[in-house]
């Protein structure tokens, strides 16, 4: 098994936290950062973009026939 | 009462082949008698169960006892609900809930020793039931093992706990939880269905009073507030009554205007299905479970699992 | 009697070098056999015991402290290298001798603490390790870990809170009141991994009235991301998604930051991705999208898989909801997460669904109507076919459930309408914003289920 597919089957087993070198204390830039990174991983609700494909479209289609 | 009483002389303590033939008998002589027998019944399946855990005894014959016990509840959860016997239903509820707590302690004892009980499923499906909006026993479900989860009773139990997933859902003590939909209509079109056996049927009548109560007060929020009365037909047909009067008694209960137009949903008020110190409503129950309990006997319905023998597979070490 | 490695290993605790009482073979293996040697003619305990007590450490006062150093003589005198199983007696009552140390104030305790750290984290790998192996050993099941999280129960209990002024900075608290969070993770874990989540609710409660410092940020930040993280999934054991959300982001963004700026670590990264994959189902449940370039950075594997799961709910598509999640259904057991998604998605694919409708329906043609026949046409589409799958995906879920589909979405604020169920239609307030009649998902859930108030400490 290599190394890469062991860890893979870590995560898939194992959600206990390792280990992990870091410093014990932050930095204020840290905290700082930790919102920026925040504000960037949400930017988007659902709504924001209306995604389509093949159901989105019969969906359409069918609707549609209905309308009068 | 039995907490303080001083625990039985040893000589006095039935062994398991004893208790096995005990209840052998109540099933055939007195589950007749019902409902009349139901505080006797109470009594002496107690005590069958206290006697298994005063010798602490986990053995095919306790398997077989509560799992038989646990139905019998279930039946007379059904049958006093539709007569007029005095009983006390949180008696009997506490009685079956105490009796799956044992069968999952020893459904988990017999797998952690490598065995597989085989009525475990229809058991694991009816404690999904007994604490419904418990998200414990959500994380019990996941944990059971493939075949367990995908059997067919235990999926169904699955179904109802989303069904009754409501988000307005207001008990002291319980934390309302997001995104909960309140599939009212389906609980009553499933329980119609033969999908639902008989004792699955009994126990989520169980729920019937405050399944009501949230439709009743999903209906009353979802309503333009000058909506005109809803006639006493629609919800008896919808929330599947027995009969009109039945609606008029939860209306009641919840101080709910019905007039001669209908019911005015709007003046239902309460967040919750419980008043304090109001009489709960008498349980409820549904005439199309009584269909199911005439497809067979109830000797029949409560014998009716696998035998519990080789439980756990000759050669492991206990 | 000529012990020579017993004098030289009493004057190093006498000393106070407590190095000299670690477990471990693979870093204290050397003083553990020479001592081992030198013990053979000790044979009875009470002798090992009187002469521990004639060394007068701490003037012969600490008991308990006599206890742990017999106990761990007893370890060197008898532990079997190449038995963990048989060594394990020993092993874990040195543990508990050793914590017992830690539980009176009135003893100069602070300086076990780093090795009872030390050895807490040496004694929990072992007991995972015998655990693993219940059936053979005819243990019970997690019998190690249990026992593990009784002894640090006890140390927890005796964290006393000061009643003075709280401190300023992490380093003026005494050392035991330092590792109350280190104590607190340590114990939710163990819970986590025994099946017994539920316990980890007590300690969830007692943290901050324990706690003698100012802020929560004050504590190793490493601690705190754990914390947080196991906060999370307890929350979403219990279906409590904002809160679980709220948690699990503040978790995610901290780590985030010291992964951008440590030298790349394997490690953190892996930590990131555990955090990820219970971020993303309690974002998606919370009405939030990531930006999926930004996950993908951090992890690629549970970014491609939730991003299907996304596109299922944008597009109001209950059959590929369900496909997800029979596909993923083994992974989203183990980690407790299919029926939370299970319950709790399908009220969120249900809006979009209804969304879609009413701006493809209702929109071109300017009503503010809908049949609930139309609605149903749209619940048969998006439902499809039901053929293979298990009930629990596919039973509870029909077109007939419209009107109650509709009243739920309007109880949660999630649509502005009013219901006619006997006139079968849906009326919604005349406006050409479709934002209007749809609020957005997470603005209405905080506002319904607001977070929990035991955790501003965490934020303040």
């Amino acid at each position: 098994m290599s190394a890469e597919m062991e860890h893979k089957k870590t995560l898939e087993e194992d959600d206990e936290f390792e280990d992990f070198p870091m410093d014990t204390w932050p930095d204020s830039e840290t905290i700082k950062e930790a919102s920026d990174i925040q504000a960037n991983l949400w930017k988007e609700d659902w709504d924001d973009v209306e995604v389509e494909d093949d159901f989105t479209n019969e969906l359409k289609k069918e609707l549609e026939k209905h309308r009068k | 009462p039995a907490a303080a009483a001083a625990p039985p002389l040893p000589s006095d303590v039935r062994p398991p082949q004893v208790l096995v033939r005990t209840l052998d008998y109540i099933v055939d002589n007195i589950l007749p008698k019902l409902p009349d027998c139901e505080g006797f019944l109470w009594d002496r399946m107690r005590s069958i169960r206290q006697d298994f855990t005063y010798q602490n005894y986990s053995g095919p014959e306790a398997i077989d006892c509560n799992e038989r016990i646990v139905r019998i509840h279930l039946l007379i959860l059904h049958v006093t609900a539709r007569s007029d016997v005095e009983y006390s239903l949180q008696q009997e509820l506490e009685q079956l809930h105490k009796a799956l707590i044992t069968l999952s302690e020893i459904y988990d004892e017999v797998r952690a020793s490598g065995g597989q009980a085989p009525n475990e499923a229809e058991f694991r499906a009816y404690s999904l039931l007994s604490r419904i909006r418990d998200p414990e026993y959500d994380k019990m479900a996941q944990s059971l093992p493939k075949p367990i989860f995908d059997n067919s009773l235990v999926q169904l139990a699955l179904c109802f706990r989303r069904i009754v997933s409501n988000s307005t859902y207001s008990e002291r003590g319980h934390i309302k939880t997001e995104n909960g939909l309140n599939l009212y209509q389906r609980f009553f079109e499933l329980l119609k269905s033969n999908r639902v056996p008989f004792l699955m049927s009994s126990f989520l009548e169980v729920y019937l009073n405050e399944v009501r109560f949230y439709a009743l007060k999903s209906l009353a929020h979802a309503l333009n507030k000058k909506h005109k009365p809803v006639p006493v037909s629609f919800i008896r047909e919808h929330l599947m009554f027995n009969d009109e009067d039945e609606v008029i008694k939860l209306c009641e209960h919840y101080s709910v205007e019905v007039s001669a137009e209908g019911i005015k949903l709007s003046t239902l008020t309460h967040h919750s299905h419980i008043i304090p110190e109001a009489t709960p409503l008498k349980q409820s129950y549904l005439r199309v479970v009584d269909g199911k309990l005439l497809q067979s006997t109830p000797q029949a319905l409560i014998n009716s699992g696998k035998p519990n023998v080789d439980t756990i597979p000759s050669g492991d070490s206990s | 009697m000529e012990n020579p490695q017993l004098n030289t290993f009493f004057a190093r605790i006498s000393s106070g070098d407590f190095n000299c009482l670690i477990l471990n073979l693979d870093t204290n293996g050397a003083l553990v056999a020479q001592l081992q040697a030198d013990l053979q003619n000790i044979t009875s305990d009470n002798d090992l015991e009187e002469l521990v007590e004639r060394q007068k450490f701490h003037k012969g006062s600490w008991t308990r402290f006599n206890i742990l150093v017999t106990s761990f003589l007893k370890y060197c005198k008898d532990v079997n290298p190449w038995s963990l199983w048989e060594s394990s007696d020993l092993i874990f009552t040195y543990y508990q001798d050793l914590t017992n140390c830690l539980l009176n104030d009135n003893f100069p305790a602070n300086s076990l603490v780093p090795l009872f750290q030390d050895t807490t984290e040496y004694a929990i790998v072992l007991a995972k390790r015998l655990d693993s192996k219940y059936r053979d050993l005819g243990t019970r099941q997690h019998q190690f870990l249990a026992y593990m999280s009784s002894v640090i129960t006890k140390l927890f209990n005796s964290i006393k809170p000061r009643y003075e002024e709280p401190a300023l900075r992490f380093q003026e608290l005494p050392k035991k009141q330092q590792i109350l969070l280190y104590t607190a993770n340590k114990l939710n874990n163990i819970y986590m991994h025994i099946d017994s989540p539920s316990s980890c609710a007590n300690i969830f409660k007692n943290v901050k009235p324990k706690s003698a410092i100012q802020s929560f940020s004050q504590y190793p930040i490493k601690e705190q991301i754990e914390y947080r993280y196991l906060l999370g999934r307890y929350y979403l054991l219990n279906h409590r998604v904002s809160n679980g959300f709220h948690q699990l982001n503040c978790a995610f963004s901290l780590l985030a930051v010291c992964v951008n700026k440590s030298p790349p670590n394997t490690a953190t990264r892996r930590n990131l991705q555990r955090i990820l994959n219970f971020l993303l189902p309690a974002a998606i449940l919370f009405g939030k999208t990531p930006s999926w370039d930004l996950c993908r950075y951090y992890d690629p594997d549970s970014t491609n898989t939730f991003e299907q799961l996304v596109h299922a709910v944008k597009t109001g598509n209950m059959h590929s909801f369900n496909v997800w999640l029979a596909q993923h259904e083994h992974a989203l057991r183990s980690r407790k997460l299919l029926i939370l998604l299970l319950e709790k998605i399908p009220l969120l694919v249900y809006r979009n669904l209804i969304r879609r409708t009413v701006l493809t329906f209702c929109f071109p043609s300017n009503t503010n109507k809908i049949p609930y026949t139309i609605l149903e046409e749209a619940v048969r589409i998006s439902l499809g076919s039901s053929d293979g799958f298990q009930s629990i995906y596919t039973l509870i879920h029909t077109p007939e459930n419209v009107p109650n589909l509709l009243e739920s979405l309007v109880n949660l604020g999630l649509m502005k309408a009013n219901c006619f169920p006997i006139s079968k239609q849906c009326v919604f307030p005349k406006s050409d914003k479709i934002d209007f009649i749809f609020p957005a998902i997470n603005e209405k859930l905080i506002a319904f289920f607001p977070l929990n108030n035991d955790d501003t400490w965490l934020d303040d």
